[in-house]
């Protein structure tokens, strides 16, 4: 077990690297000079030579790469966002709790929802409430996050001025945000709880346990569920990668100010460094999160780490 | 013979698909996008850029169905000429991550070993990447822009059809059919194109279909954030984006792009659900 969960994590290294590697190259590439845009368009030739000597800029691409990599790893140093005057790490790390907190809160807020609708559903297969909560979960996928989050403020903030609009100090303004990011991972937890008990629920061993006369619900919360729950996790896990990507869109949306919001203002600004320590620090939360669902999995079915 | 065999698998697809009533509301739906998206000059009743100063911001009446808005310029006509551009990002972005993902799928299920290796530790990496974080990343890297928008959305779904293709490679290429291609004498590209492509169309179709609908809502959201399509170009992300200011006092600006966008992936949505069940019985509901 111990020696599965330590593969798992040396893994992990090479990907990370690699991530590194790939946004470093994308905005490396990218045209626009960072002396130009850090310095603005009218100072001299020279100041310009100054600043890119300075900052190390005109040294061949792999020693930049190598130099960025070498920093972010031993000295958690992203690099210095020329725009706003001060490094990448230190800006994030004022945004991260924020990001961090709503798209937590939208991870429980969709699983306590989506996961008890997916059970009911798969109990009253083909009854009017599993038709109703069908349409809406096929409804749930389609909207796109912003538009979500346009009604909810259209209906909740400007016809009933029940909830604020903007902010996520208060537990009020916390409402909208939240459910506006959880709404499509409700509809995908709850479809694929459905679909995963259905298919729980037409074992034999079900029926053993009904037929043996064993309550309804003790059936399906402790001999049905916990089978089911494998497919759940992951794409439970799954969306916690697309929750942090959709919370860029709902902290434009409600001006929350994460890190999402600073890399939209750094791609206004060109202001790659921070355009790549955020996505990066996603990128990052991503894995680790997949990497500790995987190491539930292990837990949960002994099956996983033998093979 | 390889023709009737698969006439019939079509003709069961389709009675299959025929029983499912949401794919044919869908498909009915993306018939009419489609219709709209062709004629957009004959339907229209106004151009998308035509400015009338003396409607700014009408809500709808019967001049103007939809309305107008900011610059007086009629909703519904740009939201016609709008499902132009959404149909074509949706269209040629998928396709982009179809060739691209696919060939890298075939060529490392095909091949194995360590090109196998290589070719799909690189789409983990890829996959390490939230999608919409690197579709952002892409077209910030390159610019505004339709083409550059397709560019971007194609290149993010690249590692799904590279894994699907390669899963489907693997579970044919052993078979006895495949190797008797090879003792005829034929090359490894045409091994892969005309006998294991045809066996791997299915899950590609269904994949397609999905991934149409997730393109058309990330071009959405990138022009939402003002990275896609630039005005005046009706694009109905960049509508809604435009419409936000006038939240309070002109609420339909916000309801009817959004309401497009949603119709449109609903039914790709639907279609796409439709055919995995028709294509793939063996599957349950």
């Amino acid at each position: 077990m111990l020696k599965y969960v330590i593969r798992r994590i040396l893994l992990l290294i090479p990907v990370i690297l690699s991530v590194m590697a790939i946004l470093f190259t994308i905005l490396y590439f990218t045209p626009g000079d960072p002396a130009r845009i850090a310095l603005g368009q009218e100072v001299t030739a020279d100041a310009i030579e100054a600043f890119r000597a300075e900052h190390g800029l005109d040294d061949p691409f792999v020693v930049q790469l190598g130099r960025y990599i070498y920093r972010a790893v031993f000295h958690a140093d992203l690099g210095y966002s020329y725009v706003m005057k001060s490094p990448v790490s230190f800006e994030l790390a004022s945004r991260i709790p924020v990001t961090i907190k709503l798209a937590f809160w939208a991870v429980v807020f969709s699983t306590i929802i989506g996961i008890p609708l997916g059970i009911i559903c798969s109990i009253r297969q083909y009854s009017l409430l599993d038709s109703i909560t069908t349409l809406v979960t096929l409804l749930g996928v389609s909207m796109p996050t912003f538009w979500t989050g346009i009604l909810l403020i259209l209906a909740f903030s400007v016809h009933l001025q029940w909830l604020p609009s903007m902010g996520f100090s208060s537990v009020s303004e916390m409402v909208l945000p939240i459910v506006t990011l959880s709404g499509s991972a409700i509809a995908i937890i709850a479809r694929i709880t459905r679909s995963s008990m259905l298919e729980v629920i037409r074992s034999d061993y079900i029926r053993t346990a009904r037929a043996k006369g064993q309550k309804e619900s003790v059936v399906i919360m402790r001999h049905a569920l916990p089978n089911a729950m494998i497919p759940i996790l992951t794409i439970i896990s799954m969306q916690f990668g697309m929750l942090l990507g959709g919370s860029l869109i709902t902290e434009a949306i409600f001006s929350i100010s994460g890190v999402g919001r600073l890399m939209l203002e750094a791609i206004n600004m060109r202001d790659y460094p921070i355009i790549q320590g955020g996505t990066l620090f996603i990128s990052v939360a991503f894995c680790l999160i997949n990497l500790s669902v995987d190491i539930l999995y292990a837990f949960i079915d002994p099956r996983i780490h033998v093979r | 013979m390889p023709i009737m065999k698969g006439n019939s698998m079509l003709k069961y697809t389709l009675i299959r698909l025929r029983r499912n009533y949401l794919a044919i509301i869908g498909f009915a739906v993306l018939l009419v996008l489609i219709l709209t998206a062709v004629f957009a000059e004959q339907l229209a009743p106004f151009g998308y850029s035509d400015q009338d100063y003396m409607m700014i911001r009408k809500p709808p009446s019967a001049e103007h169905l939809l309305g107008t808005d900011e610059f007086g310029r009629d909703v519904l006509s740009r939201l016609i000429f709008g499902s132009r551009i959404s149909l074509q990002v949706g269209l040629i972005a998928v396709s982009i991550s179809l060739i691209a993902g696919g060939a890298i799928g075939a060529v490392a299920g095909y091949f194995g070993g360590k090109i196998d290796n290589f070719l799909m530790r690189i789409m983990d990496v890829q996959l390490a990447i939230p999608t919409i974080l690197l579709a952002i990343v892409i077209s910030s890297a390159l610019g505004p822009g339709l083409f550059n928008l397709m560019v971007a959305v194609g290149i993010t779904s690249i590692p799904r059809f590279a894994r699907l293709m390669r899963a489907s490679v693997l579970s044919v290429k052993n078979m006895e059919f495949i190797e008797a291609a090879r003792a005829m004498g034929a090359s490894h590209l045409r091994i892969i194109l005309l006998y294991i492509l045809p066996n791997c169309m299915a899950p590609l179709i269904v994949q397609s279909t999905l991934s149409v609908a997730n393109a058309i809502l990330f071009a959405a959201t990138l022009s939402f954030l003002g990275l896609g399509i630039q005005p005046p170009f009706p694009e109905w992300g960049g509508m809604l984006s435009a419409a936000r200011p006038y939240l309070r006092n002109s609420a339909y600006l916000s309801i009817f792009p959004g309401l497009a966008i949603m119709i449109t992936i609903v039914s790709l949505n639907c279609i796409g659900d439709g055919l995995r069940d028709a294509l793939d019985p063996k599957q349950k509901r």
